[in-house]
């Protein structure tokens, strides 16, 4: 079954079938991607990694309402994935090809979509300290924040021995790696400057 | 009786009665330090819904990147012209259908589908996770025995690792265990309303199903897979031929 932009967005919004919403993008869009970014001086992995870190952050932004539809899919799609390939190819300091890329196609970008990817550097150091917690804790996080799920259906699924230790056990976790957030000097400073906005 | 932590966790989590809620916002206006630690929460949680959508995506791009390489493959078959045939090339014609189907026949049966149709499932690692979970980085490996291992001493079962575990299964032949693991996500999903490692474990199971001489569960499956267009093995399963699914029902 085909989704409709509108449809796809919805699926993407309620967290319901966004399994199929997310392959559509495959379908539709990596192609188109990994030719830009290969027409650039990207190798197929860069391709495929920008289109990934595009996808990620288009159902952010979604999520968060930061995505306007009279903007089209597609074009929204494009102009994150061009940011994040310039962004890429200055981490990677190519200097004398960077100018180059970089000056040539800055007009390229149809849409600002910065504020889309501004803190994307950040969600990566952080993946790591998630990491740290272990599989366990990974999982009930996971299990609870992404999937929706309820301690009832927590108990059944993880096969704890009741609600009470599977929410103790949560407790525990978010405390874990809040502590492990609170650490990292960039998520201090990104937080500082959220509490003084 | 709760940390005040877990009271803004609760919070968070909209846990927490009317009342509570007035209290705690209450708090959160006049304590920067309890601002300050709902700020940190919010971003903690932030974190792992990141991971988890990364999570998605990735299989979604590692589903997407082996079906583009199966469909790059050339075709094999020549599509002759027929045009203007006379009546002894249609008899030797007839005679290479026959002789092709008895070939077909003879060849044709669980093993020879399984080879052609298994494809290793390589996890789809993305850029920057250094710190891998021990049975994924098992799987990496290869290391089939200690990925079953992991799995089994696991007290939390996900979809993830029991496909791992059925993966590893089928790398050992060990089909009977793998065919457990890819109905545990199944009727996992099945009762959640998830789709979490469906199309994979469709797909893996149909196979293992014909390994274990269960044809016609595995043709059931094979079938699905084949009416669904949108299938992530759809691809794979269409190159199936209906005649070849026919042979081994009739084998069976």
């Amino acid at each position: 079954m085909r989704l409709s932009d509108t449809a796809l967005i919805e699926a993407i919004v309620k967290l319901q079938m966004d399994d199929e919403a997310i392959k559509q993008l495959y379908q539709d869009h990596a192609e188109l991607t990994r030719s830009f970014i290969m027409g650039k001086g990207g190798t197929e992995q860069d391709a495929d990694d920008i289109f990934q870190e595009t996808v990620v952050s288009f159902i952010d932004s979604v999520r968060k309402g930061k995505f306007r539809q009279d903007s089209g899919i597609r074009t929204f799609l494009v102009s994150i994935s061009k940011h994040l390939w310039y962004n890429e190819i200055r981490r990677r300091q190519r200097a004398e090809n960077r100018e180059k890329v970089f000056e040539m196609d800055r007009g390229e970008v149809e849409m600002d979509v910065s504020s889309v990817i501004h803190n994307r550097e950040l969600q990566k150091q952080l993946q790591t300290r998630l990491a740290e917690l272990g599989e366990s804790c990974r999982k009930i996080l996971m299990l609870f924040y992404y999937e929706n799920l309820s301690m009832k259906e927590m108990v059944s699924h993880l096969n704890y021995e009741n609600e009470q230790v599977v929410r103790n056990k949560k407790y525990k976790c978010l405390q874990q790696l809040t502590y492990k957030i609170k650490e990292n000097p960039a998520a201090a400073q990104y937080i500082k400057e959220l509490l003084n906005q | 009786m709760k940390t005040e932590n877990e009271t803004l966790i609760d919070y968070l989590d909209q846990q927490l009665t009317p009342d509570e809620v007035i209290r705690v916002e209450d708090r959160i206006a006049h304590d920067a330090a309890w601002s300050s630690d709902l700020e940190f929460l919010k971003l903690a949680v932030e974190t792992v819904r990141f991971n988890a959508l990364d999570e998605k995506v990735s299989r979604a791009r590692y589903a997407y990147n082996q079906i583009s390489k199966s469909s790059e493959r050339p075709a094999r078959s020549v599509i002759r012209s027929m045009y203007k045939m006379s009546l002894r090339a249609a008899a030797v014609f007839i005679v290479l259908i026959g002789a092709t189907l008895i070939y077909k026949y003879v060849s044709v049966n669980d093993q020879s589908v399984y080879k052609k149709q298994f494809l290793g499932y390589e996890l789809n690692i993305s850029r920057g996770k250094e710190n891998l979970d021990p049975e994924t980085e098992a799987y990496q490996d290869k290391n089939w025995q200690k990925v079953i291992a992991l799995v089994n001493a696991e007290k939390i079962k996900t979809n993830k690792s029991c496909f791992m575990a059925g993966i590893s299964e089928m790398q050992l032949n060990q089909f009977p265990k793998a065919i457990q693991n890819f109905e545990y996500i199944l009727q996992s999903n099945a009762n959640k309303g998830d789709s979490s490692f469906q199309d994979e474990a469709e797909y893996y199971i149909s196979l293992a199903y014909l390994m274990n001489h269960e044809e016609d569960k595995a043709i059931t499956m094979l079938d699905k897979i084949k009416r669904d267009k949108n299938h992530t093995y759809y691809p794979i399963a269409s190159k199936l031929s209906f005649i070849d699914l026919k042979i081994i029902a009739l084998k069976k």
